[in-house]
């Protein structure tokens, strides 16, 4: 009973971390388990019932969405700027047509388009994807 | 009357407690709880936020320490940058009080003297 208590509280707080890789989360998660455990190990030493000991315990960590929320924003990484990315995709395009322009290996413009696109499929696709994603949290944020 | 601190003092909390030596995340809080009852009313889940912020800022560094009995704790140790900026946070601190001091114990002050 106490135990499925802590667990809620750590799940609804886990479930506001979802900016961190899987990894990084799990250490977080670890972290504050320990903390929690200990805090509920020292009540019951105090001679408080394990289920008292499990309520003081969160009361005294906080309000797990509050504290998850917040753990999300200062442990995620700082982004490259999406648009900074998609200037050097733009730029690896044009180095790699200027490149196929004054070579004749690739002997029709279409094919010498379509390699230099392909070529930087990574970065281009990379950009793209930083977009998206912060435009979606952009309108996330002010729904 | 008491001034009860704020959810801003938790970094400089933190600071102070890890110039004494690296500890982890429950044993910070025992610190600081032994230090002030005040601090008390902070909840101890806002210490980790902070301690992430820290981090990132090059004022602290965790490890992950593997323990003989038990599992691997993180602990968390202060930089030479953490180190640098306790040091100017307790000057600003001490400055700002002392000005506050002026302001209420004037008698302390000769007003013969201001004029100079």
């Amino acid at each position: 009973m106490a135990q499925s208590q802590l667990d809620h509280y750590l799940a609804t707080l886990e479930a506001r971390l979802k900016g961190l890789p899987p990894a990084r989360r799990q250490e977080e998660m670890v972290e504050i388990r320990q903390h929690l455990e200990a805090l509920v190990a020292g009540h019951q030493g105090a001679g408080v019932s394990e289920e008292a000991a499990v309520a003081a315990a969160i009361r005294q960590f906080g309000h797990a969405e509050q504290i998850g929320q917040e753990l999300n924003k200062a442990s995620q990484l700082p982004r490259l700027r999406p648009f900074f990315l998609l200037l050097v995709a733009i730029l690896t395009v044009v180095v790699n047509l200027v490149i196929f322009a004054v070579n004749d290996n690739p002997d029709t413009w279409f094919t010498k388009f379509v390699l230099a696109f392909s070529f930087s499929a990574g970065i281009l696709a990379l950009a793209v994807a930083e977009i998206v994603q912060s435009y979606l949290r952009t309108r996330h944020k002010s729904t | 009357m008491s001034q009860s601190l704020s959810r801003g003092d938790v970094p400089t909390l933190i600071l102070a407690v890890l110039k004494h030596g690296p500890l982890h995340g429950y044993a910070i809080a025992r610190a600081i709880e032994e230090w002030s009852a005040d601090a008390l009313h902070l909840h101890e889940g806002t210490l980790y936020p902070a301690l992430r912020q820290l981090e990132k800022q090059g004022m602290i560094q965790s490890t992950w320490e593997v323990q003989e009995p038990g599992p691997a704790r993180r602990v968390y140790a202060l930089t030479e940058a953490g180190r640098t900026e306790f040091v100017k946070r307790v000057e600003a601190w001490e400055s700002y009080s002392t000005a506050i001091n002026a302001i209420l114990n004037p008698r302390r002050k000769r007003y013969g003297s201001v004029t100079a």
